[in-house]
């Protein structure tokens, strides 16, 4: 199949696609526009993500709440815990009414109430605000759990060291059998990377795969495909055109991924998460499975006759290699079953399968070598189709080839 | 002479339907062959088959670039397809330059080129916009270029002429001149056989696939009995005695001229000397038909369907 392939010829149609796609406006501003919006994305995340602790005790300005204790023997309980929150927590010397007041004329943000019932019995511990929005009730729980079990457990009998000991938090401690303690965080980082991969690697196909369909589609089109045919043969073009945009592809990841890193990184500690030693083989998987992903889709390209036809059969071929994507939990959940192996073995699902698999297990080498062997033969006998397609299809410019007319290029 | 290309026997059937059926011909080095017939005649079919873009069912093509028989090496071949097109999107000079590129050409020579070839088609100025901002004529004349940039040996210009002005009709025609004497090879497919035939030394004639005729110009023509005449005369003189004479067929009789065809087994010289002496006679133009007349002659000798040839006329 190789042996007629000039690669001169297929560097020059790559060198000529990557710079051509490269220079074009629409690759700049989904180049640099998809960075501002991780920016953005990562912004609204950040502060998103912290809004209810952050709101509840900003910068600066920390929660104020007051407590009326109606035991007049709990609120001490609560007092050796205040140093472990954030909120601002004080008795309210006054009645309850008097409280409330204070809240209102918003001197206090919050208002908690504890009396022996509630504490004891209900377990309902009720909390007067003028701002709710402000309130999260998780960080008042946590504030609240530890004081009140112990007041709980000195109240039936124990003594206060006996209820701080018995209040005590559960820990899990996890360890190997050899006694080693595991590394949580290597472990997170071993399923991000080729997650995040696997993701990586059908947005980057969305995008720059169809700029690579619509390259094809507009060459029949605009009928320079059989200038280019004159000098090159159609698989030379094909692979040219696939290694072309396949590099363009990945110049564009890269660029979105280093943003996104950075981005990552500065809001919230990312890196601890990225392994680059048990990343070597989910990024050799990732290029290859681009390779064929962009492969795919310069073929139905060439059956293409424009691109509005195009941009819905794109849809249904984008759909295929995400499959396991939206199966991940069961294939995480058990990497090692026979039809997962299998999927991660068959084109068109292999790419992503094996992605997804190399994070939730550690495969052998031979397995890792085996499945980026059968990525790049899947992706060149892909490219040997296309090509094939693509030479019968040179008469049919003004129509979308039948299934029954590609059925027959191959007889 | 040496042959630079043959093709024997080609056939290519599309659907059941043969577009090129038996077609052979020897192209001599440094000739200008016409392949001419009438649109959907199997001229395009032909050529992307020697091409080599599409692959045919029956036959041979054989090149002799280095005086043996060769394997078909593209970068001594430029093209100038039928169906036109370019990148739009692309500039012009780049354009060039990768094309040439794709022929063996190096890119700075390509570069150099390609602007002497701009400058010279009356386009230096546009070397640097995007070709969708050229009318169709020039970027013709661009893919004109693309076809001969890079040197080949051998030049298939597919309806060169289709869609040009007479000006740039008349451009193009001196540009293959040029590149004959220059030593290229060229063969010219085209319907429109009265802008091809002050060209070809030689010609192959198909149509439906088939080929009609074949073999160099002045031996088609000089075979040819017939003879076309045109007799300029007063309107006073009645050439209504030409009706009544054997191996003549009148097409036109006007107030000045009649013209008419002879195909009698005398001499055109005794013809000539009759009418003069009957009538005077201001002037008289005696030429062999032309191909477009030999090529509806031997269509119909040798019983094909005439009537639906889509010929343009001149």
């Amino acid at each position: 199949m190789l042996k007629n392939w000039k690669w001169s010829n297929i560097r020059k149609v790559a060198h000529w696609e990557f710079f051509k796609t490269l220079r074009s406006n629409t690759f700049l501003i989904l180049t640099f526009v998809i960075p501002l919006l991780i920016i953005g994305a990562g912004v609204i995340g950040f502060f998103t993500q912290n809004g209810g602790d952050r709101e509840i005790v900003p910068e600066g300005h920390e929660l104020k709440i007051v407590v009326v204790d109606n035991t007049d023997s709990f609120y001490p309980f609560l007092e050796d815990h205040l140093k472990e929150t954030s909120l601002d927590i004080s008795q309210f010397e006054g009645t309850e009414a008097e409280a409330k007041e204070e809240v209102k004329n918003e001197n206090y943000e919050g208002l908690l109430l504890f009396d022996q019932q509630s504490l004891m019995e209900s377990g309902e511990i009720s909390y007067f605000s003028e701002e709710f929005q402000n309130i999260n009730t998780h960080v008042l729980k946590e504030t609240l759990q530890q004081p009140i079990l112990e007041y709980r457990l000195q109240e039936i009998g124990l003594s206060k060291y006996e209820s701080r000991e018995a209040a005590k938090p559960l820990q899990i401690k996890t360890q190997t059998v050899e006694g080693h303690e595991p590394d949580l965080m290597a472990n997170i980082a071993e399923l991000v990377t080729p997650l995040a991969l696997a993701m990586i690697l059908i947005f980057a196909v969305i995008f720059t795969g169809q700029v690579l369909m619509y390259g094809v589609i507009r060459e029949k089109k605009n009928r320079i495909v059989e200038i280019l045919l004159s000098s090159v043969s159609s698989r030379e073009l094909m692979l040219g055109k696939v290694i072309g945009f396949g590099t363009l592809g990945l110049f564009q990841v890269v660029i979105w991924a280093t943003v996104g890193l950075l981005v990552a990184n500065f809001f919230w500690d990312i890196m601890q998460f990225i392994n680059l030693r048990e990343a070597l083989p989910s990024l050799l998987i990732f290029i290859f499975g681009y390779l064929l992903l962009a492969s795919l889709f310069a073929t139905v390209g060439a059956t293409m006759k424009e691109a509005e036809g195009g941009s819905q059969t794109q849809g249904l071929v984008i759909m295929i290699p995400m499959i396991p994507l939206f199966i991940s939990g069961p294939i995480i959940m058990t990497p090692d079953a026979p039809w997962v192996r299998i999927l991660s073995f068959l084109p068109p699902f292999n790419p992503v399968a094996s992605l997804l698999r190399i994070g939730a297990t550690d495969l052998p080498a031979w397995e890792i070598g085996l499945i980026i062997l059968v990525l790049i033969i899947s992706a060149l006998l892909v490219i040997y189709l296309g090509a094939k397609i693509f030479e019968g299809a040179i008469l049919q410019y003004d129509r979308t080839l039948s299934f029954g007319e590609i059925r027959k290029m191959f007889k | 002479m040496k042959e630079i290309l043959s093709v024997n026997n080609l056939t290519k059937s599309f659907a059941g339907k043969t577009v090129v059926n038996n077609i052979s011909f020897d192209l001599q080095r440094g000739n200008i062959m016409g392949l001419l017939g009438p649109n959907g005649a199997g001229k395009t079919t032909a050529i992307r088959i020697i091409m080599g873009i599409l692959h045919a069912d029956k036959g041979k093509v054989n090149f002799y670039f280095n005086g043996t028989n060769s394997s078909m090496d593209k970068t001594k071949i430029g093209y100038l397809p039928e169906e036109r097109g370019l990148y739009d999107d692309a500039k012009v000079l780049e354009t060039l330059v990768y094309l040439a590129s794709l022929k063996g050409m190096p890119r700075e020579k390509a570069q150099k080129e390609g602007t002497q070839w701009l400058e010279r088609v009356g386009l230096s100025e546009y070397a640097n916009q995007k070709l969708e901002k050229l009318s169709k004529g020039m970027q013709q004349k661009v893919q004109f270029i693309a076809a001969i940039l890079h040197h080949p040996e051998l030049v298939m210009l597919d309806e060169p002429f289709s869609g040009l002005d007479p000006l740039n009709q008349e451009f193009i025609k001196d540009t293959i001149r040029e590149l004959q004497r220059e030593g290229l090879t060229i063969i010219i497919s085209a319907h429109q056989m009265n802008l091809v035939e002050e060209l070809c030394d030689s010609l192959v004639m198909i149509n439906k696939g088939r080929q009609v005729l074949s073999g160099k110009l002045a031996e088609i023509k000089g075979g040819y009995r017939e003879h076309k005449v045109k007799v300029y005369h007063s309107e006073i003189e009645n050439t209504s005695f030409l009706q009544n004479m054997p191996d003549i067929v009148i097409e036109k009789r006007e107030q000045h001229r009649t013209i008419f065809r002879y195909s009698g087994a005398n001499n055109i010289n005794e013809l000539l000397q009759n009418i003069c002496g009957k009538i005077t006679v201001e002037e008289i133009i005696v030429e062999k038909p032309p191909l477009h007349d030999i090529f509806i002659q031997t269509a119909k000798e040798r019983g094909e369907d005439v009537e639906e040839l889509e010929m343009e006329q001149y």
